[in-house]
């Protein structure tokens, strides 16, 4: 299929998203409880992708997600719909995520080693139904190693790169949630692409 | 010479876009040839003869080799999620409901208050007023007044009392 064409359906199908989340929404706003439920689980995913890029720790992302789709509840109100549900919905998470992290003063990302033997599990086999492939050792051993090149990195190149390369954001989406322009997020992605890459090459050196 | 590097800019960025582009669309690709293989001729030439551009490439698909096998964040969501968080916005809607009922109930009563306290400063101030006095005791009366005797008039002149003291014993 030709790029143009995937892209034509691919925007085809987010209109249509777009028009089913207002509509949601407009129902929401009269407090109507389970259209905000079917928002929840529309987006969870993405939510939990964009706080756990910045977070990792399972509590912490769990919870965060929580505090985001109350707040969006309780703000919902004021919300104009003049930008999509979405934008506004990932603006509150990352703002939501800085904050925690402002008030804890912790490491925006965990190494295995601070976590638990059972949270570290978890989160490692985080997704194994959907996606089958390394075994949990193998991913915790992937995700020391990202984890300890990522160090060092501007907080929002880091997230840029674990939302495209673990979480799968178009460069839209990724634009959409940092709330920067498209060619910045392609400049960006590729400097931080050549630091990790030359972090590699180092320790392999 | 400013208009060819400017060219040449232009070609890298459509290039990176492509490029962007092709790795969303093939996420198994590990090789340059696999991303560039449906692009047109122009592309790939650029590709083939920019280094820049190359180096752009490889990075990426050794960045995609670097975050191969993390997983991701959204496999986190537990089913029970959404209901989760819809027990949490009932919970603070209860929460917000008897806060602002508490505050409801205060202009509601505050003129039934006003009165209640007016009335019981009048009887308190009132009664304050018609009390009446303590009935002196008179055993202790004559006691003050003799201390405040001894204490209120010291001798003016302590040769006074030293000179009857000395006259008594010569």
């Amino acid at each position: 299929m030709p790029p143009a064409v995937a892209a034509a359906q691919g925007h085809g199908s987010k209109a249509g998203a777009a028009a089913h989340d207002r509509e949601l929404v407009r129902r929401a706003q009269r407090e109507d409880k389970e259209a905000f439920e079917e928002l929840v689980r529309r987006h969870q995913h993405r939510v939990f992708a964009v706080a756990g890029g910045i977070l990792r720790r399972r509590e912490d992302v769990e919870d965060i997600a929580q505090q985001v789709f109350v707040k969006a509840y309780f703000s919902l109100k004021r919300f104009d719909q003049r930008a999509a549900f979405s934008t506004w919905l990932y603006k509150i998470t990352v703002n939501e995520c800085w904050d925690l992290l402002r008030k804890k003063k912790v490491r925006p990302l965990v190494y295995e080693s601070d976590l638990s033997e059972e949270q570290a599990r978890q989160v490692i086999t985080a997704g194994d139904k959907e996606n089958p492939g390394p075994d949990a050792s193998e991913k915790m051993e992937a995700r020391e190693r990202v984890e300890q090149l990522l160090e060092g990195l501007d907080e929002r190149d880091r997230l840029m790169l674990i939302l495209k390369e673990v979480d799968g954001f178009s460069i839209e989406e990724i634009a959409e949630v940092l709330n920067l322009n498209g060619n910045t997020v392609k400049v960006r992605l590729f400097r931080a692409r050549r630091r990790v890459v030359s972090r590699a090459k180092k320790r392999v050196d | 010479m400013w208009s060819l590097l400017k060219k040449n800019d232009d070609e890298c960025g459509k290039l990176r876009d492509l490029l962007e582009d092709s790795a969303a669309g093939l996420p198994a690709a590990t090789r340059m040839e696999e991303l560039s293989e449906a692009w047109p001729a122009a592309q790939r030439n650029h590709l083939a003869t920019c280094g820049r551009c190359q180096e752009a490439a490889q990075d990426l698909l050794a960045t995609r080799e670097i975050f191969k096998g993390v997983g991701s964040a959204t496999g986190m969501v537990r089913p029970w999620f959404s209901t989760r968080v819809v027990a949490a916005i009932a919970a603070r809607e209860r929460e917000l409901t008897e806060a602002a009922s508490t505050w409801l109930a205060v202009p509601k009563f505050a003129s039934r208050l006003a009165l209640a306290s007016a009335a019981l400063l009048l009887l308190t101030s009132t009664w304050l007023y018609e009390k009446p006095l303590p009935a002196p005791n008179q055993q202790a009366v004559s006691l003050a007044a003799q201390e405040s005797l001894f204490e209120s008039s010291p001798p003016a002149n302590l040769d006074d009392v030293l000179v009857p003291v000395q006259e008594n014993n010569p």
